[in-house]
């Protein structure tokens, strides 16, 4: 029921239920609060929630069909099963915030077939059309999409309005500087950077949960 | 405006993401009992949250199978053998697979329906073997 026929490295249904009783107290803390940053602007309320769809995601890719498995996310037992579960909200979350490729992708995953095929014609993007009422719901779906967006950006953009140096390390990192880089040009100490950057997580942390709500 | 506004999202996310991998164990701790947040308790409340999601699919996935069972199977009754006998495999497959016993056992004693119950279910899940007498 559990085999290893689809790939030899992925978990068995056991071996992940055994994982995540094994998950320590310093893990799920940790987890948690990797939850609650890649929560923003995604639908998920919460860390809590978006960890959950990740073991979610996690069982269903270690049983069932190729085609379930294909909703799924594998984890191979020889990756460290907490940086699988980070690695899983990322995607969820980049996932949640949408963009053409991942609609594309979802539409190709509904249509491929029970052992998980699709075909060449599929993979291309014009090829891949939705019906009228599908293109409305996801309009609907793209406004709240973005309206989430666009409230969870303001509300960190507010937290830190007067706060110069986590202001300098965002803007850096938004232009894919490195911290060096960030650093010299708004005059901070390494100490001062690393500083801000706690400042940044733990104002964010701050945030969560209900982020949208106050 | 989105676009600045996912840009900001990631940027925080990417930020506060090597913040936390650099962050030790310890000091993640010492900021929930900042926050005024039991350190322990909210380990343990996301534990049970876990085991709960791994529950429910386990249940889930039972049904399913049941349901699949009662469309495609003929027409006669399942081959049981005595309740005691059942009562010992569903023990022994409790005690092979915790997580089956934490799926299932719902926390209370079961009357012979329950043992009946849980004999097909772990026999569908491909717990128990049902040519075993």
């Amino acid at each position: 029921m559990t085999s290893r026929s689809f790939n030899l490295s992925a978990a068995t249904l056991e071996e992940l239920s055994q994982a995540i009783r094994q998950l320590t107290a310093d893990d799920l803390r940790r987890l948690k609060r990797r939850g609650d940053q890649l929560a923003f602007g995604t639908h998920y309320a919460g860390g809590l929630e978006l960890l959950g769809e990740a073991v979610a995601r996690a069982l269903i890719g270690a049983s069932g069909s190729p085609r379930e498995r294909l909703r799924g996310r594998v984890w191979r037992v020889e990756v460290s099963f907490a940086a699988f579960l980070m690695t899983t909200m990322k995607g969820l979350s980049t996932d949640s915030r949408g963009s053409l490729p991942v609609r594309v992708e979802r539409r190709m995953e509904a249509l491929t077939g029970d052992d998980g095929e699709d075909s060449a014609a599929m993979r291309q993007f014009d090829r891949c059309h939705a019906s009228v009422e599908q293109d409305l719901v996801e309009r609907e779906e793209s406004e709240a999409r973005l309206g989430r967006i666009d409230a969870d950006a303001r509300l960190i953009e507010h937290h830190f309005k007067d706060d110069t140096e986590v202001r300098a390390i965002l803007e850096g990192e938004m232009a894919d500087w490195p911290a060096w880089r960030v650093r010299e040009d708004s005059g901070m100490t390494k100490l001062a950077y690393d500083t801000a950057r706690t400042r940044l997580r733990r104002g964010v942390d701050k945030l969560m949960p209900g982020r949208r709500l106050k | 405006m989105t676009n600045a506004s996912r840009q900001t999202i990631e940027a925080m996310q990417a930020l506060a993401g090597q913040d936390l991998e650099e962050a030790g164990n310890a000091q993640i701790r010492g900021e929930f009992a900042e926050d005024a947040l039991d350190p322990a308790g909210e380990a343990r409340h996301v534990a049970e949250l876990l085991d709960t999601i791994v529950a429910q699919f386990m249940r889930d996935r039972a049904s399913a199978a049941k349901a699949l069972r009662a469309a495609t199977a003929p027409a006669v009754p399942l081959q049981r053998p005595t309740i005691e006998t059942m009562r010992a495999l569903v023990r022994a497959a409790f005690d092979t697979e915790p997580q089956l016993a934490a799926a299932f056992r719902d926390g209370k004693a079961h009357t012979d329906a329950d043992v009946q119950s849980l004999y097909d279910d772990l026999v569908a899940l491909g717990k128990i073997c049902s040519s075993r007498p």
